[in-house]
């Protein structure tokens, strides 16, 4: 019955895309199918998170995998393990919560059919498992972003699509440049690999003859070049201590690009090192996306133009696409690249967490003032997964979430305000807590989210970024100074309040504003409640990303110890 | 019920109340029976565990666990010697300030919302009392400190004080020190918040060094490794460790943690120069300044740095001592210029918070930990007390603040005069007053910490400065103290239409006044009517958590003796200045003043206290019009449009190419059937790129 679930995950949205354009150009029929595609998957990927934090393996729970080109070596191959499993249902969050903000009036079909063309691109980069379709799926995702900005976006709208084509589409190449020299560089034939216990422990299927399968790749044991023997499954998970080796060759599987990273870790090209130089360019990859400074550029221009639901989509999801490729591409195959690095990737976290939150608390847009916050929040993930232990992984997982959460929120009331003034500056506001009270009572919530309140989902991710950066000696530094994010946090976000908030009502005009509606409740009070049952009991979610993490931290951990 | 599920009680209770008035207040104004009627169950609950409480108890469930490191964080509820008092402390001044805020604020436009407020504070004051390891003392803290943004931006609507009437009609005439166009709750709460941001910034990072310097100790086996329990024992093991840190080892990098998790009890009690958030929160109702700037909140740093005290190096100790001295005296100073009832009070407060640095900075072998806890206890009581007369004054003269327009109130508010009168004995320390128990014995450990410091020859004068700035404070506190209740409750009226109006508060309000001036009483805390007694029935619960040796009891009873001789004159220095220049000078009051501020040389002396040292003014300078205004700006055009951004040159090779424009103008079909046949397209050349 699950054999095709993961496809359908990623055809839901794509059949939604296809609905919308064929359905008439009428705003509330367009809206109707964007808000039942969105429920659908919040049902679908909520069932399918449930099941996967149900489940004690910290493995794939599904896989499934079509080869298509054997010759290649690309097969449809998608998998769903705990990290893909949050953050698909996170993607459903926040399209439930971005399809009932408030669409463009222009163009209805158009817009839809592409807001739903994303969500495609989103949901299979998330659960991809072949670099090819990985490759594809993200690029899926540009498009679509780059017209949602140009077409229904602000009055600097074309610069700032040209200027994120132009930022993504760099990313895109260094990843695809990444992409073909480690296929040029993959073992030509056969080649025994050793791999971990627990991996195979995890991840392991049985083939008919009772004989283990890892990745569709059967594990041996012996000597390599000598005399060797398929495995059972059984001898393995009675814990049989056995040296254990998997055949590989030339392929696009992310995972048996996993299992070669002791290949990768030998390999030279041009002269240099070819993990070096792939961690390299995949950085710049998810870099841009993350984004990190000095990448990130295109962001306060994307931001400050898409309209409310694209920007809720763009900081709530399309930047822990940055974040997710770093853990399931760069982190798993490089882990000896990326603990000479480290150091480097910490110290990147750490400024831009600072460079980030300096340049929020200069801002006079309040859109993009919570793009720059978005900056410096995103600064921890990268400083959790630079520790390269697993409460850094951890925590940079918990943070993307968290981020995903408040982000959204406060880009929801950002929206909810402009619908009213049509303005953003920040000096256009004040007093308006004597005016709307529950969009008040909210805003001081979301700034209190991302300024990482305990009790509130922010703090739990922060928490577990600075408990892994200061546990490796690499990365001390670069978190002490982290730290400072949680003052320029709190300073950035309650000033902003502060202004917009607080005070005598500035603009006589204001007091006619309306409070929140109840579709613009609904789309905030979700996300609210979940940052505060995240920030309240975070086990909810950190039982599942906790091992996920320690998973990783453990493969990188062997590898290092293995050479 | 056992002593953890009523502690439960005490948390749980105005959690409950805090929901409930968020929810309601807008709606009801009954919502303060509510959060009274939790409190009562709280006082009530923590009242059975301090009469039932035998041994220790705790009882912790895991919260957050990260699995590849083993560490699970609990939380969870500890009862010992050192939080019982204070959770009896704190839950019986809540209900005390609840009820006398019933009088205080009502008919007020956001009446039943100081009571939520108030009922989450307590919640996060008690989550902190009663922590079982530093990462609930830190999640309760940050708590503590959204209640005290909310209670202190009470009346967020208010203009800047230089455009608000009612602050213009009641502000003292000599407000030199005083950014008016920056002051207003809003802006008290947000600096707060962030000043207090500061210091946490220094708690977190201490408490992830400490995670990490336990967590990695080879003994360390798994579970919560910011458990006191486990934090204390660790102390010799991290300092035989090889870990480093920036150069720091073994008991270094211990004092470096330390110091980390002082800061942040730096910004939580307002100690120098953290303290400049303190007197602008007292843009809050009176009321919550009682609760949370006199007695708990700012006391919580004071609570931490006992809770912490194993983990504090002798290095650590001297840092402290000198930072509690140096805010005691600076505090005392300004105090001394102070025109405004509640500015006095604050500024005496973060002297006095000082103080309590001092004791604990003297160290255990000095007596320096019992003596810095009992003040925490003993001044909690008579300065919520005081802030609660505070706020008696003000209603009763209509929101005027201002000293100068007071006088003779004595014979309007009886009651209030009284209780105040009490409290102003009892923070100047006069014999059968509790601070003269809790404050000289501070006095006596830092001149036991010079004793000791003589003795083995090395950091005498590490040691004396801060006995000697102590002493200092002494005789500036009777003053500030003593001229402030003579000029506000004696001599004749300064403003007849204001006296003639004036009242005391409701019978419950004096009741509450009445008990905790009472409460001031030496007797209460010693046991003993003879105030010169020594020993009291809480030496069993001031104990230090350290096992140290005692001082021959000669030798001690000695220093004592000294103490109290030098502190009683001191104080009757303080008490003969103030009367003096305020009661029995033929200049008297206003006019004293006058003639202070108009010679030449005291003038100099008057301009720089009354300027508050220049400090408040510089941090203003080089923080919030510095780094967060200037450098925010510079940063944000650095990072968009300037020559020197990344931005720039990609926007540079956009207008430059002519392509681009093409490029551009391909899209602007405005046919979606063009957009998905560019997808297509894209996604075909990227995939030929890659197979081939």
């Amino acid at each position: 019955m699950d054999a095709l679930l993961l496809s359908t995950v990623i055809a839901i949205p794509a059949l939604g895309a296809l609905a919308s354009w064929c359905a008439p150009e009428r705003s509330d029929l367009q809206k109707r199918i964007t808000i039942g595609i969105a429920v659908l998957m919040l049902v679908l990927t909520g069932g399918l998170f449930w099941a996967q934090s149900a489940t004690a393996t910290t493995g794939f729970l599904l896989r499934e995998r079509i080869p298509l080109l054997p010759q290649w070596g690309v097969a449809w191959h998608l998998g769903m393990d705990r990290l893909s499993a949050t953050m698909i249902f996170l993607t459903a969050i926040v399209q439930f919560a971005a399809s009932l903000a408030n669409a463009p009036k222009v163009r209805f079909r158009a817009y839809h059919a592409m807001f739903q063309l994303l969500f495609v691109g989103v949901y299979g980069s998330f659960l991809a498992l072949d670099m090819v379709f990985f490759y594809c799926f993200w690029e899926i995702m540009l498009i679509p972003m780059f017209f949602l900005v140009a077409v229904w976006g602000g009055d600097d709208r074309k610069r700032a699509a040209v200027k994120f084509f132009l930022y993504t589409m760099a990313g895109s190449m260094a990843m695809l440049l990444a992409i073909f020299l480690l296929n040029v560089s993959a073992p030509r034939e056969s080649v025994p690999m050793v791999v971990r216990a627990e991996e195979v422990r995890e991840n392991m299927t049985t083939g008919s003859g009772g004989e283990a399968i890892l990745y569709g790749l059967p594990v041996m044991t012996g000597a390599v070049g000598g005399q060797q023997s398929l495995v059972r499954s059984a001898d393995i998970a009675a814990g049989r201590k056995l040296p254990l080796y998997v055949p590989l060759s030339r392929s696009f599987d992310m995972l048996h690009w996993k299992l070669l990273a002791p290949w990768w870790a030998q390999r030279q090209i041009f002269g240099i090192g070819l993990a070096g130089l792939c961690l390299g360019l995949f950085f710049v990859a998810f870099a841009v996306k993350v984004p990190s400074v000095p990448l990130h550029a295109w962001l306060p221009h994307a931001h400050v133009q898409a309209p409310t639901a694209i920007s809720v989509v763009l900081a709530g999801i399309l930047l822990k696409l940055g974040v997710y490729g770093l853990i399931r591409v760069a982190w798993p195959l490089f882990p000896g690249a990326v603990a000479q690095a480290a150091w480097l990737f910490g110290w990147i976290g750490a400024i831009s967490i600072v460079w980030g939150g300096l340049a929020a608390l200069g801002q006079t847009d309040l859109k993009r003032l919570v793009a720059y916050s978005s900056i410096s929040h995103m600064g921890f993930c990268l400083v959790g997964l630079a520790s390269g232990t697993a409460q850094g992984i951890t925590g940079a997982m918990f943070q993307c979430v968290s981020h995903g959460l408040s982000a959204s929120l406060l880009f929801l009331l950002v929206g909810v305000i402009y619908e009213r003034a049509h303005h953003r500056r920040v000096d256009g506001f004040g007093g308006l807590a004597q005016v709307m009270p529950k969009f008040s009572a909210l805003f001081l919530f979301s700034a209190m989210v991302g300024a990482g309140l305990p009790g509130l989902a922010g703090f739990v991710g922060e928490l577990g970024v600075l408990l892994g950066a200061w546990s490796a000696d690499a990365t001390r530094l670069a978190g002490f100074v982290s730290a400072t994010g949680v003052i320029l946090s709190a300073a950035y976000l309650l000033w902003m309040v502060q202004r917009v908030l607080y005070g005598p009502l500035r603009h006589p005009e204001q007091s006619a504003f309306a409070d929140l509606s109840r579709t613009e409740l609904a789309s905030l009070l979700p996300l609210a409640a979940l940052s505060l049952l995240l920030g309240v009991w975070p086990s909810l979610l950190q039982d599942v990303v906790g091992p996920a993490s320690a998973s990783l931290w453990g493969h990188m951990a062997w590898l290092q110890g293995a050479w | 019920m056992d002593s953890i599920s009523l502690a439960s009680l005490c948390l749980g209770a105005p959690l409950v109340a805090a929901v409930v008035g968020a929810v309601f207040w807008r709606k009801t104004s009954h919502v303060d029976l509510v959060s009274i009627a939790a409190q009562a169950i709280g006082a009530i609950a923590a009242l059975a565990i301090s009469l039932g409480v035998a041994a220790p108890a705790t009882r912790t469930i895991p919260w957050l666990s990260f699995p590849g490191a083993k560490i699970t964080f609990s939380l969870g509820i500890q009862l010992d010697a050192l939080s019982v008092p204070m959770l009896l402390v704190v839950q019986f001044l809540a209900l005390g300030v609840l009820v006398f805020s019933r009088w205080y604020l009502h008919n007020d436009r956001f009446y039943g919302r100081f009571f939520a407020s108030f009922s989450f504070f307590v919640f996060a004051m008690t989550a902190v009392v009663v922590a079982p390891g530093l990462l609930q003392a830190f999640i309760g803290w940050e708590l503590v400190g959204l209640g005290s943004y909310l209670l202190i931006g009470y009346w967020h609507d208010k203009a800047p004080a230089s455009e608000d009437p009612e602050y213009q009609a009641g502000k003292p005439v000599h407000a030199t020190g005083v950014n008016e166009s920056k002051l207003n709750p809003a802006m008290a709460q947000l600096k707060a918040f962030v000043v207090n941001r500061v210091g946490d910034f220094g708690f977190v990072s201490g408490l992830a060094m400490l995670a990490w310097l336990v967590s990695s100790l080879p003994g360390f086996t798994g579970g919560d490794p910011l458990a006191w329990k486990t934090l204390f024992v660790a102390v010799g093991p991290v300092m035989a460790s090889k870990a480093a840190f920036l150069g720091f080892t073994g008991a270094g990098l211990l004092t470096f943690a330390g110091l980390l998790v002082f800061l942040g009890a730096m910004g939580k009690s307002a100690q120098f120069p953290f303290h400049v958030w303190l007197p602008e929160a007292m843009q809050g109702p009176t009321t919550a300044s009682a609760i949370i700037h006199a007695a708990t909140m700012v006391a919580a740093g004071v609570f931490l740095t006992a809770r912490i005290y194993p983990l504090l190096t002798p290095d650590a100790l001297v840092a402290i001592q000198w930072v509690g001295a140096i805010t005691a005296f600076v505090a005392a100073t300004i105090a001394c210029v102070q025109w405004d009832y509640k500015a006095v009070l604050a500024y005496s407060t973060i002297s006095q918070l000082g103080y309590m640095m001092l004791g604990l900075g003297a160290g255990a072998a000095a007596g320096g930990y019992g003596a810095g806890v009992s003040h925490l206890y003993t001044h909690a009581i008579f300065k919520c007390m005081l802030f609660l007369g505070a706020a008696a004054v003000i209603h009763a003269l209509h929101g005027v603040q201002d000293l100068g327009r007071m006088g003779g109130l004595a014979r309007k508010m009886p009651f209030t005069a009284i209780a105040t009168g009490i409290g102003t004995l009892a923070i100047l320390g006069v014999p059968g007053f509790s601070a003269f128990w809790s404050k000289d014995a501070i006095l006596a450990a830092a001149q036991t910490k010079v004793y000791l410091a003589q003795s083995v020859g090395d950091g005498v004068w590490a040691a004396r400065i801060p006995w000697l700035l102590g002493m200092a404070t002494a005789a500036l506190t009777a003053f500030y103290m003593s001229r402030q209740w003579l000029v506000a409750f004696l001599g004749k009226p300064r403003d007849k239409h204001l006296w003639d109006h004036a009242h005391d508060p409701d019978k419950a309000s004096i009741a509450v006044l009445l008990v905790l001036a009472a409460l001031s009483l030496q007797f209460v805390w010693t046991g003993s009517v003879n105030p010169f007694s020594s020993g009291s029935w809480l030496d069993g619960v001031l104990r230090s958590p350290m096992a140290v040796k005692a001082l021959p009891h000669e030798l001690s009873h000695h220093i004592h003796l000294h103490t109290m001789g030098w502190t009683f004159a001191l104080l009757c220095l303080g008490f003969g200045a103030a009367f003096w220049l305020y009661v029995s000078n033929p200049r008297k009051g206003g006019a004293t003043a006058t003639w202070l501020r108009r010679d030449p040389p005291t003038n100099l002396v008057w301009q720089f206290l009354a300027n508050l040292w220049f400090v408040d003014k510089a941090l203003d300078l080089v923080f919030a019009e510095g780094i967060a205004r200037r450098g925010g700006r510079l940063v944000a055009k650095a990072d968009l449009g300037s020559g020197l951004s990344m931005d720039t040159i990609v926007d540079n090779a956009v207008s430059s190419a002519r392509w681009v424009g093409r490029f551009a103008n391909l899209f602007q079909t405005g046919r979606s059937l063009a957009y998905a046949g560019w997808t297509l397209l894209a996604l075909f050349g990227a995939l030929a790129l890659l197979l081939l």
